[in-house]
């Protein structure tokens, strides 16, 4: 996966993508199977009207960033079946996993010492998740 | 008066260039370039027109390199003429030769070039960050077959690209042209859409527009100290564009599959990353886009869509 922008002010999947992506995206974690350009346009446009040539375009892009897959058909035409490489989860774990990289590398110890401060402040939960963890990793070091 | 006169003189310099601080050629371009513009729906015309200004540009330099260069010999085999005089000139003289002399070498070069290195490459060679499907579904390639027998044109090699990103474009590689489609393109356009995305690649072969861009292309290049140019060989680009959508639309009987298919590309087009250009590609249905509109060598989707609509109701 190859993240380019990260756009700090903006939320949720808009974090790492540009607007259009993730609602096409979005909608293609929806979809079950995979599925061609002229169909999935059909379903996109229920909710947000966009041209057969746009949703091309963006899935296209999609794919030059390792996001999502195609295997291109024959019959009927060429055309491209797609599908996600990867689950919202596992794209969130990958987005955060390459911004705390980065902090960690070049911010090392305000980046932990921020974190141990910021646990638990906002949802006590995190601080069962974050104490459990280390636990294991004492554990691991016995 | 007097300052008039040298205002003037100095705008031709600026516009025409460092050659000819002659009034005639501001009043002649100015007078084409009023043409060119009139003849708004004869594209051919245009074209005409504005060839036309860039080899008069072209003589035009010629001419004086040459008188200069006879005053010059003048000066060194009589002794009755005046030196103050020639001191004025000599600068002049020595420029102007000077850049003459590079942009002529650059112009042979670049035909040169062109025609004996880059035309010869092999699709793959030429484009390299394009990855290309060699085989084209048979399909497609009985389209290009009747529509080519229809412009009664040498059928041109047919490849797909394989790339999501709505594109067509016409290169001559490998001494024979060939009509890059994406898959993009098919899969979003149905088969008549197609079928007028075809005849505009191959209404560009038709009219001969390699020829013509090369020929303004070398233009550019051997008249590049003259600022006009950077401007008309752009304006040739785009009235090529035009015409081959009008010989498309005739080839096929009719604009609205153009029309519905350029519809569609409009909406990507902002989107789209850049697509080949360069000498050796006749065209790309979605170009680049130039800060300027009149530097760009593609003009607006719009404007297009106008001007088929524009011809349907005549």
């Amino acid at each position: 996966m190859k993240l380019q922008a990260l756009r700090p002010h903006h939320s949720d999947l808009r974090f790492a993508l540009g607007d259009l992506e993730a609602i096409v995206l979005r909608e293609l974690w929806e979809t079950d199977r995979p599925i061609s350009v002229k169909d999935f346009q059909a379903i996109v446009t229920e909710r947000r009207r966009l041209a057969v040539t746009t949703v091309a375009t963006i899935l296209d892009r999609l794919y030059r960033k390792g996001l999502v897959s195609r295997e291109l058909v024959r019959e009927g035409g060429p055309h491209y079946l797609y599908k996600p490489r990867m689950t919202e989860e596992e794209f969130r774990y990958a987005v955060v996993d390459s911004v705390m990289a980065t902090l960690l590398e070049s911010f090392n110890d305000v980046t932990v010492a921020y974190l141990a401060k910021r646990a638990g402040t906002q949802r006590p939960e995190d601080l069962r998740v974050l104490s459990k963890y280390l636990n294991k990793l004492r554990r691991k070091k016995e | 008066m007097d300052l008039i006169l040298r205002y003037l003189i100095f705008l031709s310099w600026v516009v025409i260039g460092p050659s000819g601080p002659m009034l005639w050629s501001v009043a002649v371009t100015t007078v084409g370039l009023f043409g060119a513009f009139t003849l708004r729906r004869s594209f051919q015309g245009r074209t005409i027109v504005l060839l036309a200004i860039l080899g008069m540009m072209f003589t035009e330099s010629l001419l004086f390199v040459l008188a200069s260069s006879y005053v010059d010999s003048l000066r060194r085999t009589s002794t009755h003429f005046a030196t103050a005089s020639w001191n004025h000139l000599s600068i002049l003289h020595t420029v102007n030769v000077g850049v003459a002399l590079i942009g002529g070498f650059a112009a042979i070069c670049t035909v040169l070039f062109i025609t004996f290195r880059k035309s010869r490459l092999e699709m793959s060679r030429l484009f390299p960050r394009l990855e290309l499907l060699e085989d084209a579904p048979v399909q497609i390639k009985e389209t290009v077959k009747r529509i080519a027998g229809l412009a009664g044109v040498a059928s041109p090699n047919v490849c797909l690209v394989d790339s999501g990103v709505p594109s067509a474009f016409t290169v001559r590689a490998n001494r024979r042209f060939t009509v890059a489609l994406s898959v993009g393109l098919l899969e979003s356009l149905d088969d008549k859409e197609t079928e007028a995305c075809i005849a505009h690649e191959i209404s560009h072969l038709k009219n001969r527009d390699f020829t013509v861009r090369l020929l303004a292309t070398l233009c550019k290049v051997a008249l590049f100290v003259k600022p006009l140019s950077y401007f008309i060989e752009p304006a040739i680009y785009r009235a090529r564009e035009f015409l081959a959508d009008r010989t498309a639309a005739e080839l096929i009987g009719g604009p609205d599959a153009l029309i519905s298919a350029l519809s569609k590309l409009k909406a990507s087009d902002s989107l789209a990353a850049t697509s080949p250009e360069g000498p050796m590609c006749v065209c790309n249905l979605s170009g680049g886009k130039s800060l300027l509109r009149i530097l760009d060598r593609h003009p607006d989707i719009g404007t297009r869509i106008e001007m088929l609509r524009e011809m349907k109701q005549t």
